[in-house]
């Protein structure tokens, strides 16, 4: 019935017109096919240029001379884990004044090489044990052997940095020795 | 034939969405890497964020800091002679130079007042990064931060 009363205002009314017989302004069509190209060329462009210039960064000291109190560490839950990049391997030794020479010496292990690659993972496991025994140990000592590439002392870097742990059945990311100084070899 | 009018604005909406955030990350990187066509940096698994800081770039051929060449690199090692202390005597000069301005206009007591950034080929050998390294923290700039590429 309604839809009759409709039919029967609808009958009054010119083609074009709202209710109120004003003229509608006639739907405008925009092109927007440049702006679709422009647009997807600068998308594609930026999306190159994203995957390729993520550039983080690792934190590093170089050692100082100073008149003031020594940074080696001086507690017992403390160590400076000592480690050269050699080409036969990695040297790990650990340094400290709060622990006796002999306890010290038994952590010293040679990590050789694996297929011609250095063996992070090793290094990786050796520095959790290390942590677990002393706990606030943070500072590692980075000594690269001349012949050495840069790569190598990066990919260490990270293998001591931090590692995944499961505690409780659920896995975190456990800090190991963030902080590195670079030393170097003296001739 | 009738023409087909496609309604394009959903579409529009995303594609302005990703645009801005692309051109956001584009250039919220601070660090150059024009120019230096040949440094390929180590990939690592850091995810600490680069500043602004004075850059010492190593690539294949040479030393240049900021822009400016200080040494040459040769089969990655240092082609030039170092001086009596051992140093890169250019790369030192120019580090002073900008430690000493950065302390005259006021600035030397900022918590990166003794950084700088290192952006080196990962085929540089050891040796030279190390002998960039003790020039860099004799001239004042102790703590250095590495340049590499997020995995």
């Amino acid at each position: 019935m309604s839809g009759g009363a409709e039919s029967g205002e609808e009958e009054g009314r010119s083609p074009g017109s709202n209710i109120f017989g004003e003229e509608t302004a006639s739907p405008v069509a925009l092109n927007l096919t440049a702006l679709m190209d422009i647009l997807s060329n600068l998308l594609f462009f930026l999306l190159a240029c994203f995957g390729t210039t993520i550039v983080m960064g690792i934190n590093a000291t170089v050692p100082v001379q100073s008149s003031h109190d020594s940074d080696m560490a001086d507690t017992k839950q403390t160590v400076t884990a000592h480690v050269s990049v050699e080409k036969a391997g990695l040297d790990v030794a650990l340094v400290g004044s709060a622990q006796s020479q002999e306890e010290l010496d038994r952590w010293h292990k040679k990590i050789p090489t694996r297929d011609g690659n250095q063996d992070y993972q090793a290094l990786t496991a050796m520095l959790l044990q290390i942590k677990r025994t002393y706990p606030r140990s943070d500072t590692m000592i980075l000594t690269p052997e001349s012949g050495i590439t840069y790569e190598s002392m990066v990919g260490t870097m990270d293998a001591a940095r931090e590692t995944e742990v499961t505690l409780s059945g659920t896995s975190r990311r456990l800090s190991l020795f963030p902080t590195v100084v670079v030393s170097t070899v003296i001739k | 034939m009738a023409s087909v009018a496609l309604n394009l604005t959903a579409l529009m909406d995303i594609l302005s969405n990703l645009l801005f955030f692309l051109l956001a990350s584009y250039t919220s990187q601070s660090v150059e890497l024009e120019g230096q066509s040949g440094l390929k940096l180590p990939s690592s698994t850091s995810q600490l964020a680069l500043t602004p800081q004075v850059t010492i770039t190593i690539s294949e051929a040479r030393i240049d800091v900021g822009g400016v060449a200080v040494g040459n690199i040769q089969r990655g090692l240092i082609a030039d002679p170092l001086d009596r202390d051992g140093n890169v005597g250019p790369l030192f000069d120019r580090l002073r130079n900008v430690k000493i301005s950065r302390e005259s206009a006021g600035r030397g007591d900022l918590s990166d007042a003794s950084m700088a950034l290192l952006l080196a080929d990962k085929s540089t050998d050891a040796e030279t990064v190390t002998t960039v390294l003790k020039t860099a923290g004799r001239a004042g700039f102790t703590n250095m931060r590495f340049g590499v590429i997020s995995k």
